[in-house]
């Protein structure tokens, strides 16, 4: 680098002291009393031994309970006691289709987070998720155009493509699809049936996927206790290793499909990255 | 890496060393933070807190938010923890965060000002010898504020972030959402800018800088 940059350099660098930019002296103490007061995600937690043999034991019986939670009856006895314990009023969405549970939504949610934020630049936004990003490998697509990281995805991201070819919208924002990848996650279909819209099972490779045909609403995010109503287009959900993704698009079944398995997990249980 | 630590009289291995040695440190209280342990990431908080509010400061343009802006950012980064790849650099995933955040905060406020820089203390450093060159070196200094402010937004914001919040080229990237590459034509450009700017006739300067003040 030559001489003149290195002389000019320090003399930005002497600027500092005259600028007295903020120094965020008392940030430790508040951040951290934030944190203590906050709920803390269970992998951020001391590990216990013993829970940890309890959780794995009670999995199998907290799917059976949602499935009780599916039929009317136990709904009903479900909505009583919430009632009668000074919880929000909780109501259930239409049924769904058959073999899928509708879950409790709290009407008097808080105030629906911020869409999905602002468009940012995937190479930011992969970098501020903090995991291993999968993009489809698929030629006709092309890598995504942009990328979300809002609130309503919690930890996750949304890469997007624009309404180019063959993705088709009607969103005003030009967004063709959205590949929602979240880290962790369930397969079960965090939805209800509003519409047209059936439900099929399917696989991407190897994997069992669900197929929603048509709008309906999505309900997120998951925080707990909290769902937000939200239309969606046509969405594929399928899980990777520590991953459950979501392809939504206008595009038909057979080609979401087939661009969900471009993205292959790798032996190390990772895959393609950005 | 820090190019301060290549300015003369500097020992380049040694910056080196010790920036391998920072990271280390980090990796250390990461692992910590993931067990559960909040007073590490408080220390954490407590050696990037500087960086972190500077860099809120710079991209929101708001002074007034920025300490706010990077304590949802801490917390949000350390909520994110137990995703947070081993190995990977923590300063430039959080500038990422800090970054996104400051921008949502300057769009919340409907803001679409430029950022400008100005003098906190009166620029002249107490340890210059004499007043005469108190003086001078005050002049210089006001011509250079000048001259940075009329850079180009992403010129400034670039310049801004590496040289005054003292990123490296790689987190002002990450902090943009650019590539280093980027960033480094950016900067080059800048300079250039700079050295015309600095090249004119004081009197000319001066006046312009005036307006920026």
């Amino acid at each position: 680098m030559p001489e003149l940059d290195l002389d000019l350099e320090g003399r930005l660098y002497d600027l500092v002291p005259v600028l007295a930019l903020p120094e965020g002296d008392g940030l430790p103490e508040v951040v951290a009393a934030r944190i203590r007061m906050q709920r803390v995600p269970a992998a951020l937690r001391p590990p216990r031994r013993g829970l940890r043999v309890v959780a794995v034991a009670l999995t199998p019986m907290l799917a059976v309970f949602m499935l009780l939670v599916a039929s009317s009856s136990v709904r009903g006895w479900l909505a009583d006691r919430l009632d009668s314990d000074d919880g929000g009023p909780v109501e259930f969405a239409p049924p769904g289709p058959p073999g899928f549970a509708p879950l409790p939504f709290v009407t008097d949610a808080p105030e629906p987070p911020e869409a999905l934020g602002p468009r940012l630049s995937v190479a930011a936004a992969a970098t501020e998720v903090g995991f291993e990003v999968l993009v489809p490998t698929d030629a006709a697509l092309g890598p995504p155009a942009f990328a979300h990281t809002g609130h309503e995805l919690g930890d996750g991201i949304a890469l997007g493509w624009e309404a180019v070819g063959e993705l088709v919208s009607p969103d005003p924002l030009g967004t063709g699809m959205l590949l929602i990848e979240i880290p962790g996650g369930a397969l079960a279909p965090p939805f209800v049936n509003t519409g047209p819209a059936s439900v099929q099972s399917v696989t991407v490779g190897d994997a069992e996927a669900l197929w929603v045909e048509g709008p309906h609403d999505y309900l997120g995010p998951p925080d707990p206790g909290v769902f937000v109503p939200e239309q969606t287009p046509s969405t594929l959900v399928w899980q990777l290793p520590g991953l459950t993704l979501r392809l939504e698009s206008w595009l038909p079944k057979a080609r979401a499909i087939a661009i969900a398995e471009t993205i292959e997990a790798d032996p190390a249980g990772r895959s393609v990255v950005l | 890496m820090d190019t301060r630590a290549f300015l003369p009289g500097t020992d380049p291995a040694r910056a080196v060393y010790q920036g391998a040695k920072e990271a280390g440190l980090d990796d250390e209280l990461i692992e910590r933070a993931q067990l559960g342990f909040v007073d590490a990431y408080e220390e954490l908080v407590r050696r990037h807190r500087r960086a972190a509010v500077q860099v809120a400061y710079l991209v929101s343009g708001s002074r007034a938010e920025a300490e706010d802006i990077a304590q949802d950012a801490f917390v949000r980064a350390y909520m994110a923890l137990p995703r947070f790849r081993r190995g990977a650099r923590f300063r430039p995933w959080l500038f990422a965060i800090v970054a996104n955040l400051a921008r949502n905060a300057r769009r919340s406020a409907g803001r679409r000002n430029r950022l400008v820089l100005e003098f906190e203390h009166h620029p002249s450093g107490p340890d210059e010898p004499g007043p005469e060159t108190r003086v001078l070196a005050g002049e210089n200094q006001r011509r250079l504020m000048a001259a940075v402010n009329a850079l180009p937004d992403g010129a400034r914001l670039v310049v801004a972030l590496r040289y005054f919040a003292d990123l490296s080229v790689a987190e002002v990237a990450a902090a943009l959402g650019l590539r280093p590459g980027t960033v480094k034509s950016r900067l080059a450009r800048a300079h250039e800018r700079l050295r015309q700017a600095l090249a004119e006739p004081p009197e000319v300067r001066s006046a312009e800088g005036a307006s920026h003040a």
